[in-house]
């Protein structure tokens, strides 16, 4: 198959600029901040309080990666996301890519030797709901169109139409002049959302940030989905930025593609490692927790661990508005200590490749003198109201 | 409950739709029937048919017959139209629309996938349910203590949840607080469709194991349908799968899963991503699900399925027994089990 050479014919646009800069990463996010203002004018007159949706990540990303972002909702993981990409400008920290910082050659466009727009064609996205990512009025031909003429102009219909063809074909969407000739709604939710990937990949880019790409669909789609992605990997050489909510699927596409898992709540890392490490060994309570949550299905275990309680003491995340004092997962933690309520923890080595941000991943910390917390017991999950007991 | 014979059709201007085809099927009392397919495989519209809620063009024909618990009296002046020969059985489909009214809530609540949109964002979640008593007649005070029981087995702070706008709520608590609003007047069935498609996996897994708790306090029989697999296999005591309008394999929980009798159960088993699974095992099912206007004939998995043949083209399966109360529509189901393999991976403790 031609593909390889496709690829490359994509690719030489602006490999020969960047070659010198090999050495960086491909992204370098460091200490990334982003707060926003709750509410409308008035109010965040009135408050001081910031929503911190991301409060201090650094995440490295290299070529031809897989970092998979998993989290409740309320964590920051797609806030996290867009700032990576470009989308979302950060409260402070720094993401650079190649070297180059991004909010900073978009602020000073003259001293800087890359232009803005050519680092946000190189980073693309893929959403979750692909029926709203679509222009429902317009036919797949001139979805997909758009971002040829503008970023290959030098191409003429004929060649447009042929590149269309070829990309929708990667996608495996066949025949290929059949689906260009379609609207989205005559489409199934999969091969929407392969109509989108196939439009992020018309840019080559060198990172997709799939935010729940697959999660929209069925159970039974989402393995071909994540394998089409897999495959278009190493095509068109990118990295994907995968969020998800469902440890099974990132744990799926990281393990094929050796990426890493990152587990997130309330705007930090609090795991981060191989998805064998992380999922078989996890060093964070919290992502013992996760883990609870995506069920065996094999019936025995099944029925045995519904039986189980989840290992957190309240089934509902706090409020990011008033995030809890130290490690902000003492609330719910099953292991937390005093020491958990006043302190906040760092990622730390974890004897593995892993790291986490749990005091119990160090020896000789003051946690294992701590006194537990107390109420423990009385906000179990069987009695998040102490009326409940009777 | 008793099904027999339920058909919905579409007239299209592609021709007629059919999306349930002669569905029969038995639900039994306090038991958790899980309803497993694809999208477009007519586990939703199977769920609005129990309620005679199928929305216009569609037409439902055939029975749903409705069982009321014996030690209750059904209020049989609201309910006139009661069936000569079986003194207390309810026939779903010939009840006028205030009886229905009746019968819906009261004795069949259902819960839809979109929790967000099912409340009002101008009310007060208490005014939903003091709407929902007033509008069935019910007493007040005795009805609001049982919301009280039920915030209790939902793990939601009553005081805080009933002053609360929806806007203010988790999709977590705003989807309990649906549970509870549908539990209000104490059903016999809750029908639930995707009820937690929308949340996260760890409040899905949270709801899904307080649904357990609510089933035993509260006697209820549930009808659980989803796409997820994996999800009831801790909670159903019954799993039928659907596939293409109609239900091609139903059993126990237990053997359904571990022993598949249908092929395309056993495809689905393949493909769905679990914590445990070994990811290169996995495959995908080939092809993509029928157009309800234009199903295969015969067997309509057929063009997907590695067992079929002519048979399979022409004729199409009945539902078999296999062991027990185990059945599946397929004429090979004795030769899926060496054609298409899969394992199970359930150790959470290793």
């Amino acid at each position: 198959m031609s593909a390889d050479a496709d690829a490359a014919d994509e690719a030489d646009i602006d490999e020969e600029e960047e070659s010198s800069e090999e050495d960086a990463k491909l992204l370098d996010i460091d200490d990334l901040k982003v707060h926003f203002d709750p509410g409308g004018q008035i109010r965040s007159w009135l408050t001081d309080t910031k929503v911190r949706a991301v409060d201090g990540v650094s995440l490295d990303m290299d070529e031809h990666d897989i970092i998979a972002l998993v989290g409740e909702s309320g964590s920051g993981k797609t806030t996290l996301g867009k700032s990576a990409v470009g989308l979302q400008k950060p409260t402070d920290g720094s993401i650079e890519y190649r070297g180059h910082d991004i909010w900073e050659t978009k602020a000073n466009p003259r001293h800087s030797e890359i232009e803005f727009s050519e680092i946000r064609r190189s980073m693309q996205i893929i959403h979750q709901d692909p029926s709203t990512a679509l222009n429902s009025s317009r036919r797949v031909r001139s979805i997909l169109s758009d971002p040829l003429k503008k970023w290959r102009p030098e191409l003429g219909p004929d060649d447009r139409m042929e590149t269309i063809t070829r990309f929708l074909e990667y996608v495996d969407m066949t025949p290929a002049e059949d689906y260009a000739d379609r609207y989205p709604h005559q489409l199934s939710g999969g091969e929407q959302q392969r109509v989108t990937l196939g439009r992020a990949l018309l840019m080559n880019p060198d990172v997709i940030l799939a935010d729940e790409a697959v999660s929209a669909l069925d159970v039974s789609l989402r393995v071909e989905m994540m394998d089409l992605m897999l495959e278009l990997q190493d095509i068109f050489n990118t990295s994907y930025l995968f969020i998800s909510h469902d440890l099974a699927n990132a744990r799926y596409l990281t393990k094929h593609a050796d990426g890493e898992i990152a587990i997130m709540y309330l705007g930090n890392i609090v795991e981060i490692g191989p998805p064998d490490e992380v999922l078989t060994d996890p060093s964070h309570p919290y992502t013992e927790v996760l883990r609870w949550a995506a069920p065996p299905i094999e019936p025995e275990a099944a029925q045995r661990a519904i039986k189980e309680k989840p290992p957190v003491r309240r089934i509902d995340i706090p409020d990011p508005a008033d995030p809890p004092s130290g490690c902000k997962f003492h609330t719910r933690c099953p292991e937390a200590r005093e020491a958990c309520a006043d302190q906040e923890p760092e990622l730390y080595d974890t004897g593995g490749e892993a790291r986490a941000a749990c005091f119990r991943t160090l020896d000789d910390h003051e946690y294992w003198d701590s006194t537990e917390l107390e109420g423990q017991d009385e906000i179990g999950f069987s009695s998040t109201n102490p009326e409940d007991s009777s | 409950m008793e099904v027999r014979d339920a058909n919905v059709r579409f007239s299209m201007s592609r021709g007629q739709a059919w999306v349930l085809n002669d569905v029969d099927l038995d639900i039994y009392r306090e038991e958790i029937l899980a309803v497993v397919g694809e999208s477009g495989s007519g586990k939703s519209m199977f769920a609005s048919a129990l309620l005679d809620a199928v929305e216009d063009p569609g037409q439902l024909s055939g029975d749903v017959t409705y069982y009321p618990q014996e030690s209750e009296q059904v209020n049989t002046e609201e309910i006139t139209s009661f069936d000569a020969a079986s003194d207390d059985s309810v026939e779903i489909l010939n009840l006028s629309q205030n009886e229905l009214n009746a019968v819906r809530w009261e004795e069949i609540a259902m819960v839809f996938q979109g929790a967000m949109s099912s409340f009002n964002p101008t009310m007060k979640i208490e005014g939903h349910f003091k709407e929902t008593i007033r509008a069935h007649d019910a007493v007040m005070s005795e009805r609001m203590q049982h919301v009280r029981d039920l915030f209790d087995a939902l793990h939601l702070d009553y005081d805080r949840v009933m002053k609360a706008y929806p806007h203010e709520l988790s999709g977590g608590m705003k989807q309990r607080a649906l549970i509870a609003l549908a539990l209000v007047l104490e059903p016999d069935v809750l029908v639930m469709d995707e009820p937690t498609a929308a949340l996260d996996l760890l409040m899905q897994r949270s709801i899904i194991a307080m649904l357990r708790e609510l089933r035993d306090a509260f006697d209820l029989t549930i009808v659980f349908i989803t796409h997820d697999l994996p999800l009831v296999a801790g909670l159903a005591d019954r799993i039928g799968v659907m596939y293409s309008f109609e239900f091609i394999e139903i059993g126990p929980t237990q053997p359904l899963l571990e022993d598949a009798a249908h092929p395309y159960t056993r495809a689905l088993l393949r493909s769905v991503p679990s914590i445990d699974s070994d990811i290169d095992e996995m495959q995908t099912i080939e092809g993509s699900s029928p157009d309800p206007v234009n199903i295969p004939t015969g067997c309509s998995y057929h063009p997907r399925c590695p067992l079929a043949d002519d048979r399979c083209e022409i004729e199409d399966p009945e539902l078999v027994q296999v062991e027990g109360e185990h059945e599946v529509a397929c004429f090979y189901y004795e030769q899926s089990a060496n054609e298409i393999q899969y394992t199970l991976h359930g150790g959470v403790d290793e």
